[in-house]
């Protein structure tokens, strides 16, 4: 091997002008893309359809080790494992029984208030191509595209809540916008306290808290869903827990594992306006100023409360 | 005349298409590491290594339009910004080849200088594709331990290439 010495110096300096050609180029190719365009999209999805067998078979390898690794892991804690689930078992039967008297009383409390029944939503599942990635961006690629009836904008979720949205589409192929991205601002609410509040992605393993209201008093642990304000989610779908950093600052903890990723729901059927008027219209009464329905951080007059303080 | 210049154009080209296929590899294993709990926060650069060895280490000159495409196609596959990837892996080309300090013939400080030399070219490349990505974007992101994962694993990739080359050669032997 030879060691520090540099290539051919001869086609070193024919191809210097080209170097500079091709960066050129390059920061052509840069400002280009920031404008958008439609046929650079086109372009990036064509590709991605392109490369998405590809991108699988290579991926396969590397995700069969880590298969592996994990079934490793899981055999070394079983007992523990074991352990947990029992007591979780216990938990979720003494829960089962008391959610069967809600579901009863909510059905009820329903029928009186004639709430519309909510829409169920058409949902398509695809296979995730690619690993989330990148330090500038984190997406991933599903084997769903335009053919079974996505588009941009739609909403991913798994089995444990908010994925992301889909960004670009390509014939067979579409690439979701992470909810970790830093380009993802989900409008969200706490379920504790029923403050709304906007969660950005870092590019990392938590989301940070924006406009969310001084007054407002989190809790760790508590549950944050989606507000379906602005229109593009809908409602109600969980978006992670609230945990608290060693330096007391609050982020919240997605509750989609997104390395383990290998399944993907997109909502084909959701509409912001049809959204608004009848599925939200089962989280309003929440909200609302409803004498009957006592909830942590609103009074019985529906005004927000701090403590044991009312907040004008 | 004729017929070997025909030739030599056939040589480049499958030389280069060999060199592109690994490299796409070496793309496509730098996207599916994430998948591995080591690699859960943040994977290693491996192009930029493998292109660093290439360049310096085994005197392979790559061409600049494979390294354009592929960075279109990197770029594609991580969904960056269209053309960062292709100036970085071109800085880093560009860099490797003009970046050269005098050198001892002790192996030991060899890898020392290689180590030295390769964090010297991927930082200031990929400050420079940062700073792109700022301007893009408008957002800064944590980069840190991108950084540090592909300054850590440089040593092993090297080690590695070493052990392939020690045995091929106790092959032909």
């Amino acid at each position: 091997m030879v060691s520090g010495k540099p290539s051919n110096n001869k086609s070193l300096k024919s191809g210097n002008n080209f170097n500079i050609v091709m960066i050129l180029l390059c920061l052509f190719l840069v400002f280009l893309g920031k404008f958008d365009l439609i046929a650079i999209r086109s372009i990036k999805a064509f590709l991605s359809d392109f490369l998405a067998p590809v991108i699988f078979v290579f991926n396969k390898p590397v995700n069969e080790i880590a298969d592996v690794l994990d079934r490793v892991k899981s055999v070394s804690s079983l007992r523990d494992e074991n352990i947990r689930m029992k007591s979780e078992i216990r938990r979720l039967k003494v829960w089962k029984s008391k959610k069967e008297n809600q579901v009863l009383e909510l059905l009820e409390l329903k029928e009186l208030l004639k709430v519309i029944p909510e829409n169920t939503y058409d949902i398509i599942t695809g296979r995730v191509i690619t690993a989330p990635g990148g330090i500038f961006a984190n997406t991933v690629l599903i084997n769903v595209g335009k053919k079974d009836g996505i588009s941009v904008g739609q909403t991913a979720v798994s089995s444990y809540g908010l994925v992301g949205y889909v960004v670009n589409v390509g014939l067979s192929t579409s690439r979701i916008l992470l909810v970790i991205d830093i380009n993802s601002m989900i409008p969200v609410y706490f379920t504790g306290s029923n403050w709304p509040a906007v969660v950005q992605g870092l590019n990392g393993e938590f989301l940070k808290i924006k406009f969310l209201s001084n007054e407002a008093n989190l809790i760790e642990g508590e549950h944050i869903q989606t507000s379906g304000h602005g229109g593009m989610l809908p409602s109600g779908i969980s978006v992670g827990i609230v945990v608290k950093s060693y330096s007391g600052r609050y982020y919240v903890k997605p509750s989609v594992n997104f390395q383990r990723l290998t399944y993907v729901s997109i909502i084909k059927n959701f509409n912001a306006k049809q959204d608004v008027n009848k599925t939200f219209n089962s989280y309003a009464p929440m909200q609302m100023p409803k004498g009957s329905i006592g909830l942590k951080g609103i009074n019985s007059s529906g005004t927000r409360v701090k403590g044991s303080v009312i907040v004008e | 005349m004729n017929t070997n210049y025909v030739f030599d154009i056939f040589s480049n080209f499958s030389k280069n298409l060999f060199f592109f296929i690994i490299l796409f590899i070496c793309i496509n294993i730098e996207s599916s590491l994430k998948a591995l709990t080591f690699f859960e926060q943040a994977s290693p650069s491996i192009l930029s290594i493998i292109l660093y060895i290439c360049v310096r280490k085994l005197s392979i000159n790559i061409s600049n339009l494979m390294l354009f495409t592929l960075g279109i196609l990197y770029d594609v596959l991580f969904a960056g910004n269209l053309g960062t990837s292709s100036l970085f892996f071109l800085l880093i080309k560009y860099m490797t080849q003009h970046i050269n300090l005098k050198h001892n013939n002790n192996n030991n400080n060899n890898n020392n200088k290689d180590w030295i030399y390769f964090t010297i070219i991927f930082i200031s490349s990929f400050f420079i594709k940062f700073i792109f990505n700022i301007f893009l974007n408008m957002k800064i992101p944590d980069f840190s331990l991108h950084l540090g994962i592909t300054l850590i694993i440089f040593p092993f990739i090297v080690v590695g290439i070493k052990i392939i080359y020690f045995v091929t050669k106790l092959i032909k032997n």
